[in-house]
Order: structure tokens, then C-alpha cells, then sequence
């Protein structure tokens, strides 16, 4: 203000009246002028500086104050603007200006006021150095006062502080060139830029090593030439574009070409890039070369191939070896038993020697089947069904089973005492096969006239039973306990010529592990051993109570009074009783019965019963598969079949129900539903007869 | 076993002559006396047109013709008068495969020879009642649980 009123008043004459009048518009106009100025001028974010013509300052602002430390009076009529600028870019500048205008420019005021003083609008960055000698970056506007002549009378420098915007620049650029520098430095993936046409605008090191291309090869070209010619043709370059453009992303798998025309596998990305606006601004695609997994995966998958051949040919090998072997055992074994039973009687002699044959026979048998378990075993061939077991009915079984080997060797066995009975969640024939092992090793390894003790007991809070067997045997050693489940190990027996496999235990263990169950042993030197098996507890089947006390059910009034035959297909004693007590109650109903499916096919061959009620679940021939023999055979196809099974699965009736089963009834059976099925199939038997008749 | 000679005619057939020796042995030894043997498959339906069998003991894995081969023409050629078939194979895994191609019965080599005249007892008592005409069986006792080397 004080400046402008200086100026102003050196230059104003002796005013005429009518000059005066506008004197007075023009004191109006110039009070609000000058309040505007004063607010500029005050402003504390921008220091306004203001130099005579020479460039000495004569104003200093409080914004100048405040960014630069220094009080006007530290100043004002004192030094020049470029006396607080960084005196390397004051000549910097000086030389750029020189060179730009083709004149020389002095290194001082000049440099920062000559455009401005050629009415060209100066605008520049320099740093201004504080009082304190601290710097900042500042951004300087450069305009020159005139008066009204329009001779310079000086300058007006309006600069800001430029240190926020610098900082942000520097994080930007920073970032940005981090960037660039790790996506230029990848080497395992290409990623390069196009632009919307598809024409490669970027090309990293990664991009470099796969395709083979330098940078400046490719950018610029479209990148259709990295398909190979046939996708080329396809148009797929352009689909795959047009795909990533609609979906934002595009994903694929396949070949591509490198530079020298070689083919590799790869894994491309494509993504879509866009503006705020939502214009395509281009494409960035990353490539990932996996040949060499390729490679790996093929590798892998001719092994795995390779393996599976091997576990087939094995397969092969054991079954044809198991034939091989059994059909010259068979004479052997044969023409043994002949002459054991001969008459006249062998010697004494004689019979020794046909037991050792007969011994060492049958032993080879139990070998070949052992050994053609562990392979159905180990190649995950063998299946099991779990049903509920009584623990008494299965020892009673083992007992009778084991007892003549106990006898020859003079062992007391000892079994639970029937009354309390267990039932296990196991399967049948093979948790007996585990038992007999288990029986005949602690006679065989035993010591002379010692004894085995079978014991069950409930370990409730598991719900569990576990059985264990007891020998007075030389007991094991902790070392040897740990090798006792490994296969073909012995732990020195083969050299006390007793005969075993050493893969029995083997055998025994993934078998109780199949049924959910757990095999073990404890032992010490001296002591005998204790092996063990814990199954799953389960609830026995049972006659339902409902039929215990209803009355005898009435023999259905058929047009027959003939005696109809059942045949029940069943290897579970426990079910064949169930079963027998209903059919009791039926006086126009016998019953036969076959353990497994061979024995049911052959006997409802020969028998060819009116109705048959056929367990699931059996050893050798499933009541599926006898189920098929039986439809297929044309003196069985008639008869009514009804499936009796533990397994309630929905997918194991349906299986039923295609076998041609006539009804799928589901253990434990129930009374009502099981006679109604019975009616039904007895009808249908009925119908069929008076048919034939 | 029975020393009256019991009724059936049977065939034995097996590539193997020591099988077919034990066999014959052990059916003479029963007291059967009226069966024959052959070691060549492709003789079987012939066999049976011209002397109507009873019972026949038929190998599976035979070198120019199988056990499967001979059920086959057997079952085909045959008329009303249905032989019963027992095989004797060496492979228990084919126990299904046989009794889907029609055999009556299967036992495993090796086998027990009371299991064997069991069984041949058996099919010899169908053979026996179907020629009588009776529509059944009476008194065919359930199979028990035997307890056999066999798998």
C-alpha cells in the first residue's frame, strides 16, 4: 500500500476540476483497489516481494516474512531477490536464459526478472534460502510493475512454499520408478503393456527371456505374432482381447512362439486397463512359460502309468504264480490223503511221512493265500462289510477251529465263559481269519505244555471291546515288539523251524484296521505275550420284543397247502436263528439255508426253493452277484429274491432294487415288514406256479 | 463211502493226468464205478451227446480250449436232460466268472477229498432225483459252514 501510494503520488501533477471529479471515482475505485491489494499483499501463504526497477526490494510481505525469517526491515531497501535464491540455480538460470534468448544474462536479479521485463509471463522453480541458511523449493511468479507510461518501475514476485508438492512428486516418482524397475527385473514372467489394438507397448526382462525378443524388436508390434499360426488364422489374438475387454480379465493355457519360432506351453493373463471414465487404455499381459512343468507332469503321469502297469503285471504274476502253484499241490496234497486213508493202513512210518507231506502242503496253500491277500490288501482290492458280530458265537467257531492244533501241541486253551456275549462292528469271515492267527501263533510260539487265554472285555468309555490272547510263550523284547507288524520278519523263528509266513500279523493288522479297529501287543521276556484287537462295540440283533409276545402268526390261507420252501442265503449264525424263529411261527414254511453265494446259487439251483431271502454282505460271492446268476439262470429266474442287508444306504438299495431284488429290507429286521415282504414274494411264487400248472 | 457202488456216470476232464489220475483214484476208492476221463476239451460235447452224463468234473484253464468254452457248447447243444457241472479250478478268483457261465458247483484246487465226494455225492442225488421226476429235492439238508483250507 505504502508503495503503491508512493508511486502513485510521485507521479501525479496539479489536478484541473474535472480531473478532479474523476480524481475521486478513481480514489473510490482505488480504495477498493487497494483493498483488494491489501488483502493480496497480507496474504501469509504467498510472500509478495516488491523491487524497485533495479530489483532492491521495497516491499516484504508477511507471507515473505514468515517463509523466509527475515523482517522487512531486515530487507526493504537492502538486497535483491536473488540474494535469497540458491545462487547455483541463479547462474543455472542465467546460462539456460542466455542460451535460450540468445543473449548474455548476468547472474543475478537479471536472471530471475528478464522475461518478466519483456512481458513475457515468467513462472519458475527455484529454492530460497532462509535467514537461518535453510532451504525450500518455492514456485515464483515474475510480473513487472509499470507505470503509467508503461516503464518499468519495478517487480512484484508472488512465490509459494513447493515443499508438500515436492515431497508427493518425489513418493510418486519413487514409487513409480520402483515400479517400473521390478516389473522391468522380473524374469520368470513376461509382462508386457499393449495398447488397445493389441500393439505391445512395454517389454520387460521377463519377456525378453521367454520370448527371446529385446525390447526394441517388439515394442510397437502387434503381439498376434507370439500365437502360433493356426490360432493366428483362428483369429484368436483378437477373441482373446475382445474377451478380456467384455470380461475385464482373460485367462488361458497353450502353446505359444518364441522368437525363433520355438513352441512353448504357457499360462497367460490379460487383463483390461481402463480409466476413471471407463475408456480402454490398453492390455497388460502376463505370461508364465510352463514347458518345464509340462515336462514335470508328463514325467509324472508316464511313472504313474508306469506303476499302475507294474501293480498290474504284479497282480498277474501272483494270480497265475497261485495257479501254478496250487495245480501241482493239488496231486500232492491229494495222493497224501489217498494213501493216509489207504487200506491196508499205512505203517507207522508210512504215516509219518504222509503227515509231513500233508503238513508242508497245506502250509504252502495257507503261504499262497497269505501272500495273495497282502497283495488284495496292499492294491486296495480287498473289501469288507461290517455287520454286528456275536463275540461268543465267533470264538465258539475259533475254538472248534484251533482246537485239534492245540491238542497235537498239548496246550490248555481257555475261553470266556458263554453267558455275557459282546458284539462287535466287524467283518465276519475276516476278523475270524484275525483270531485263527492270533490263536495259532501263541500255540506255535509257545513254550512246551503252556497255556492261551482268551479274554473279552468292554472298554466302555471308547465303546470298545477289546479281545485279547494270553500265551505262557518266551514273551518278545521290547526291540522285537516294533518289528512284530512288518512283513516277512520273523524275529528269528524260521531258524526253530516252526512254519509261518511272517506276514500273518501283517495281514491280521490292515484287516482290523479296515474294520475300524486297532491291533497291539504287550510283552516282556519271560512273561508271555498279550496280543490284543479292539473293535467297535455294537448293539446285537435281536428277535424284536413286538414278536415275543404277539401271538404265533396264522399260516397265510393260500390256495396250496403245500410246505413251502425259504432258502436263506446268510453267514451269520445269529441272523439264521433270527430268521429260523419267525419262519418257526409259520408252519407252511421250511427253511434252508447256505452260508455264502456259491453255496446259495447251488442250492436254489438244486432246490429251487419258492422264495430267497439273500444276505448282501457274504464272503466270496456278494448277494448281488449271486443275485445276477440267479435272474440270469432261466430254471431260477422265476423266483422271488428278497435282499435281508446292513447296509441302509440309499445307494446300496438302489444297487439292490437294479439287481432285481423283489424288496430291499434292512437289518435289523423288522417283524411286520419282513412278513409282508414274505407274503408278497409267496404270492408272486403262488402266481407263478398256477402259471406253469 | 458207500462199497454197493453208487448210481451216476461222471466225467472227468483236466489237461493235467495226475489231477485226472487222482481223480479216478479217488472216485474208484468211493466205490464209483462208472466214470471216464479225457484230457482234451474240444471232446467234451461229443462226450456227452454219446454217453449222456451225469456229472462232469471240468478243469477251467486248459491249453486249446477253457472250462468256459466247454459249459458253452455243453449248455448249448444240450436238450432237456441238464448235466450238472462241477469244476475244479486251480483259481478261485474265477469262482464267479464259472457259476455265471452255468456251473453247478466250484471247488478250489487244492481240495479235501471228503469235500470233493460230498459234493459229487450231491449233484449225483439231484442227477438222480431229476431222473425219478420229482419236481424237489426232499430232504436236502442245509449246507454247513465248512471249514476248508479253501478261501
Amino acid at each position: 500500500m505504502t508503495a503503491s501510494r508512493r508511486f502513485r503520488t510521485r507521479r501525479s501533477g496539479k489536478p484541473t476540476s474535472a480531473q478532479q471529479a474523476s480524481e475521486v471515482r478513481r480514489e473510490e475505485s482505488l480504495l477498493k483497489t487497494g483493498a483488494l491489494q491489501n488483502a493480496i499483499l497480507n496474504s501469509a501463504n504467498f510472500s509478495s516481494i516488491a523491487t524497485d526497477d533495479k530489483g532492491v526490494i521495497q516491499l516484504f510481505n508477511v507471507g515473505a516474512e514468515r517463509m523466509l525469517g527475515y523482517a522487512a526491515a531486515d530487507v526493504i531497501d537492502k538486497i535483491t531477490p536473488a540474494d535469497i535464491s540458491d545462487p547455483q540455480e541463479v547462474i543455472a538460470r542465467a546460462e539456460t536464459l542466455s542460451r535460450e534468448l540468445g543473449t548474455t544474462i548476468a547472474p543475478g536479479f537479471d536472471a530471475l526478472a528478464f522475461k518478466a521485463a519483456r512481458g513475457i509471463e515468467d513462472i519458475y522453480e527455484l529454492t530460497y534460502i532462509r535467514k537461518d541458511g535453510s532451504r525450500f523449493p518455492a514456485i515464483v511468479s515474475v510480473t513487472a510493475l509499470r507505470d503509467d507510461q508503461s516503464s518499468i518501475i519495478g517487480y512484484l514476485l508472488i512465490g509459494t512454499d513447493n515443499s508438500a508438492r515436492k515431497r508427493v512428486e518425489e513418493t510418486l516418482r519413487w514409487t513409480e520408478e520402483s515400479f517400473r524397475l521390478m516389473v522391468e527385473s522380473v524374469s520368470d514372467y513376461a509382462i508386457v503393456m499393449l495398447d488397445p489394438e493389441g500393439r505391445v507397448v512395454s517389454w520387460n526382462t521377463g519377456a525378453e527371456r521367454i520370448k527371446g525378443f529385446q525390447a526394441d524388436e517388439i515394442v510397437g508390434r502387434h503381439f498376434a505374432i507370439f500365437y502360433p499360426r493356426d490360432d493366428v488364422g483362428a483369429e484368436k489374438p483378437q477373441k482373446d482381447l475382445n474377451q478380456a475387454a467384455r470380461d475385464g480379465r482373460f485367462e488361458d493355457e497353450g502353446w505359444r512362439v518364441r522368437k525363433n519360432g520355438s513352441l512353448f506351453w504357457a499360462n497367460i493373463v490379460v487383463t483390461a486397463i481402463r480409466d476413471q471414465a471407463g475408456n480402454l487404455r490398453g492390455f497388460a499381459k502376463l505370461t508364465r512359460d510352463l514347458t518345464a512343468r509340462n515336462k514335470v507332469e508328463a514325467v509324472l503321469t508316464s511313472a504313474k502309468a508306469a506303476a499302475e502297469k507294474a501293480n498290474l503285471a504284479k497282480s498277474e504274476f501272483l494270480s497265475s504264480m497261485s495257479h501254478e502253484l496250487r495245480s501241482p499241490l493239488n496231486a500232492i496234497l491229494g495222493f497224501a490223503q489217498l494213501m493216509e486213508s489207504d487200506s491196508p493202513a499205512p505203517t507207522a512210518t508210512q504215516s509219518e511221512s504222509i503227515n509231513q507231506i500233508l503238513n508242508a502242503g497245506w502250509y504252502l496253500l495257507e503261504l499262497i493265500n497269505e501272500i495273495l491277500d497282502l497283495a488284495a490288501i496292499e492294491s486296495g482290492r480287498l473289501s469288507i462289510s461290517l455287520e454286528p458280530v456275536s463275540l461268543n458265537e465267533l470264538l465258539l467257531e475259533c475254538q472248534s477251529m484251533i482246537e485239534p492244533l492245540a491238542q497235537r501241541r498239548s496246550m490248555r486253551m481257555s475261553f470266556p465263559a458263554t453267558g455275557g456275549d459282546f458284539h462287535v462292528h466287524a467283518d465276519r469271515t475276516r476278523i475270524k481269519q484275525v483270531l485263527i492267527n492270533l490263536l495259532s501263533n501263541a500255540i506255535k510260539y509257545n513254550t512246551v505244555g503252556g497255556s492261551v487265554v482268551v479274554d473279552c472285555s468292554a472298554k466302555a468309555s471308547a465303546g470298545r471291546v477289546r479281545i485279547t490272547v494270553t500265551d505262557s510263550g518266551p514273551g518278545l523284547p521290547p526291540e522285537k515288539l516294533t518289528q512284530l507288524f512288518q512283513p516277512f520278519n520273523r524275529l528269528g523263528q524260521e531258524a526253530t523251524g516252526e512254519e509261518g509266513t511272517g506276514i500273518g500279523l501283517v495281514i491280521s493288522k490292515r484287516l482290523v484296521e479296515l474294520m475300524d479297529g486297532a491291533i497291539g501287543v504287550e510283552s516282556n521276556v519271560g512273561m508271555g505275550s498279550v496280543f490284543w484287537v479292539e473293535l467297535r462295540s455294537t448293539a446285537p440283533l435281536t428277535v424284536p420284543a413286538a414278536m415275543e409276545t404277539s401271538p404265533p402268526a396264522e399260516a397265510v390261507s393260500t390256495t396250496s397247502a403245500a410246505l413251502r420252501t425259504l432258502l436263506y442265503v446268510e453267514d451269520n449264525p445269529a441272523n439264521l436263528t433270527l430268521v429260523q424263529r419267525i419262519i418257526s411261527r409259520r408252519p407252511d414254511l421250511r427253511m434252508l439255508s447256505a452260508v455264502d453265494g456259491q453255496r446259495g446259487v447251488e442250492l436254489a439251483r438244486t432246490c429251487l426253493p419258492d422264495v430267497i431271502l439273500m444276505d448282501i454282505n457274504l464272503p466270496g460271492i456278494s448277494g448281488i452277484e449271486a443275485m445276477k446268476i440267479l435272474r440270469d439262470d432261466k430254471t431260477t429266474a422265476h423266483i422271488p429274491v428278497l435282499a435281508l442287508s446292513a447296509n441302509a444306504m440309499a445307494r446300496d438299495i438302489q444297487k439292490g432294487m437294479d439287481a432285481g431284488f423283489l424288496r430291499y429290507l434292512t437289518k435289523p429286521i423288522k417283524v411286520g415288514e419282513f412278513m409282508e415282504a414274505l407274503n408278497i414274494a409267496l404270492e408272486i411264487a403262488d402266481k407263478a406256479r398256477a402259471d406253469v400248472d | 463211502m458207500s462199497t454197493d457202488g453208487p448210481a451216476g456216470r461222471i466225467l472227468i476232464v483236466d489237461d493235467q493226468v495226475s489231477n485226472i489220475r487222482l481223480l479216478e483214484f479217488t472216485l474208484r476208492r468211493a466205490g464209483y464205478v462208472d466214470f471216464a476221463s479225457t484230457t482234451e476239451p474240444t471232446e467234451v460235447a461229443a462226450l456227452q451227446l454219446e454217453n449222456r452224463y451225469d456229472l462232469i468234473l471240468l478243469d477251467l484253464q486248459m491249453p486249446g480250449m477253457t472250462g468256459f468254452e466247454v459249459m458253452q457248447q455243453l449248455r448249448n447243444a444240450e436238450g432237456p436232460g441238464r448235466v450238472s457241472i462241477l469244476v475244479i479250478s486251480a483259481d478261485p478268483a474265477l469262482r464267479l466268472a464259472a457259476l455265471e457261465a452255468g456251473c453247478d458247483g466250484f471247488l478250489s484246487k487244492p481240495f479235501v477229498i471228503t469235500e470233493l465226494l460230498e459234493r459229487v455225492q450231491f449233484f449225483l442225488a439231484k442227477a438222480g432225483v431229476r431222473k425219478s421226476e420229482k419236481p424237489k429235492a426232499p430232504g436236502v439238508e442245509p449246507h454247513s459252514a465248512g471249514e476248508l483250507p479253501d478261501p
